[in-house]
């Protein structure tokens, strides 16, 4: 077994590194959820800022692994077709991160106040999204160490997507019947859908995870 | 020795084309170099022909009793044969382009010795299908140990890398013990060579093809096979070793090239069989008609032309 690993050094290096952009990937989303937490218990404020400069750290960082990985792919360590397929599950994979971090700072930068009543509405969304980002995950560690059961991962994630176009679609409509300014209307709006954007590319990865783990059987 | 030098060309054409059969998929995709790939296939075929190329080199030079003069022109008509089917674009066997040179000069001289034929024949159109058997077979078996053991991305990737190679050099030791016989099996049964100088002289210049003019070919022909996934690639180029390690035993030099297209209709077999180009399968016919037919058209012609004597 030794003299395998041995052979093995140099895709297993590509391994470790998948599995340490994974977790920083992970970690990110977690101090996303923190983030919006904070947000929603205590408003803005210097918790809140913290969490959106640690979701911003947290995504240089997988950005870093990412390129780290995309990098040591040219070492010709793993066969061709393997390339391209890593490469483009962890281009897939780092727009969900992008997407956490500019939520963020969507509401830091233009001093988003959501009205009290909006609040479960905004904490079923985000609890929606955090839920399919972690099916992803969970998705994407199978799919590197061939655990197999993507495909009811993907069913998962597809539930919880249809789930957060309803939930999406609640609040926008209670938005429009409140009594507040027409700008801040849509100023809301826009973030909703935003956010909602969450799940719809938590469910771009699954699809893409779901495709690779078809073509890899044999 | 001057002889020789159609039987060197022949096993040179041989090795810058078949070695693409062995080792197409892994240089095409930079999963290996160049440079590794053609020693390590040079060094195996080599081996292959000395250790094992006994039989065939036996059955091709029973085939007819030939003086040096007709050994270099069946020699000679082969490696033009060769020549013009790779001109034209047409599937070639060398194996099946030096037997019809064989026969042609044997018809020529009245004395063809067609007992062995029929075995050669039979082993020709088993070729292919040897292919195509051992691919249907070894996918399902490795696929069934693959599914069983589920190695990580990075140990699959391993795997297919170190199949590759592996199964590569095997490839090339087969196609050394089969086609060294096209090369210069004619010169033992016209008594020039012993069998382990023909064995020698013509694994090495299998592997001087291979060495100095099989790297576009590679590349090219490789491109065709790494349209497969890796794993289906590997169970080509294992079948196709088997196959032609099979041959090299019974004594028959056979065309890896055919071996191979077999392998890969297989896989479309198992695959998706409404994928099967019938294109392959009239590739494959084609070769196995038009390449004996004008190696012995080419070398009667040679024969006649070298034997017309001036009546003044």
């Amino acid at each position: 077994m030794k003299l395998f690993d041995f052979f093995l050094r140099k895709q297993r290096l590509i391994e470790k590194d998948v599995f340490d952009y994974l977790s920083q990937w992970k970690k990110c989303l977690e101090d996303f959820k923190t983030g919006m937490e904070v947000y929603l218990n205590e408003g803005l404020g210097e918790r809140f800022d913290y969490y959106v400069r640690q979701v911003s750290k947290t995504e240089d960082r997988a950005d870093e692994l990412r390129r780290k990985v995309e990098w040591e792919m040219y070492s010709k360590a793993l066969i061709p077709e393997s390339r391209g397929d890593i490469l483009g599950f962890l281009e897939t994979m780092d727009k969900i991160p992008n997407k956490a971090e500019s939520l963020l700072n969507q509401i830091k930068l233009q001093r988003l106040e959501f009205p009290k009543e909006l609040n479960p509405n905004l904490r079923r969304i985000v609890t929606l999204s955090c839920e399919a980002i972690q099916l992803v995950y969970e998705a994407a560690t199978n799919l590197m160490s061939r655990r197999g059961g993507i495909h009811k991962l993907a069913d998962e994630i597809g539930v919880k997507e249809t789930q957060c176009d309803h939930a999406e679609q609640d609040t926008i409509e209670r938005i429009f019947t409140m009594d507040i300014d027409k700008a801040e209307k849509i100023l809301l709006k826009e973030f909703i859908i935003e956010l909602g954007n969450l799940t719809d590319r938590a469910e771009d990865v699954s699809d893409r995870l779901t495709l690779l783990s078809v073509k890899r059987r044999v | 020795m001057f002889y020789l030098i159609s039987a060197l060309y022949l096993g040179w054409s041989l090795g810058a084309n078949d070695a693409a059969n062995i080792f197409g998929t892994a240089v095409s995709s930079k999963m290996v170099r160049f440079i590794t790939a053609a020693i390590l296939a040079s060094l195996f075929v080599i081996l292959g022909a000395i250790l094992e190329g006994r039989a065939g080199i036996e059955t091709i030079g029973r085939l007819s009793a030939m003086d040096l003069g007709t050994a270099g022109i069946s020699s000679l008509a082969a490696a033009i044969a060769v020549t013009i089917m790779t001109i034209l674009k047409l599937p070639v066997s060398t194996s099946q382009a030096v037997v019809g040179s064989i026969l042609g000069v044997g018809i020529m001289q009245k004395q063809a010795a067609l007992t062995g034929l029929g075995k050669i024949i039979v082993c020709w159109i088993g070729t292919p299908i040897g292919g195509c058997i051992f691919s249907i077979i070894l996918y399902l078996i490795l696929a069934r140990a693959i599914n069983r053991f589920r190695p990580s991305w990075a140990a699959f990737d391993f795997i297919m890398r170190a199949g590759l190679i592996i199964t590569g050099c095997y490839g090339a030791y087969a196609l050394g013990a089969n086609n060294v016989a096209n090369v210069t099996a004619v010169f033992y049964g016209a008594g020039l060579l012993s069998i382990e100088t023909a064995a020698l002289i013509g694994g090495v210049s299998i592997a001087l093809g291979i060495l100095t003019f099989s790297k576009g070919v590679m590349k090219t022909v490789g491109r065709g096979i790494v349209r497969l996934d890796a794993y289906s690639a590997l169970i080509v180029v294992l079948s196709n070793a088997i196959t032609v390690h099979i041959y090299a035993v019974i004594g028959v030099p056979v065309s890896s090239s055919q071996a191979v297209v077999g392998a890969v209709v297989g896989i479309v077999l198992l695959k998706r069989a409404e994928a099967l180009k019938k294109r392959a399968i009239l590739g494959v016919l084609s070769g196995w008609i038009a390449t004996p037919f004008i190696a012995a058209l080419v070398s009667v012609f040679i024969y006649f032309v070298t034997h017309l004597t001036y009546v003044g």
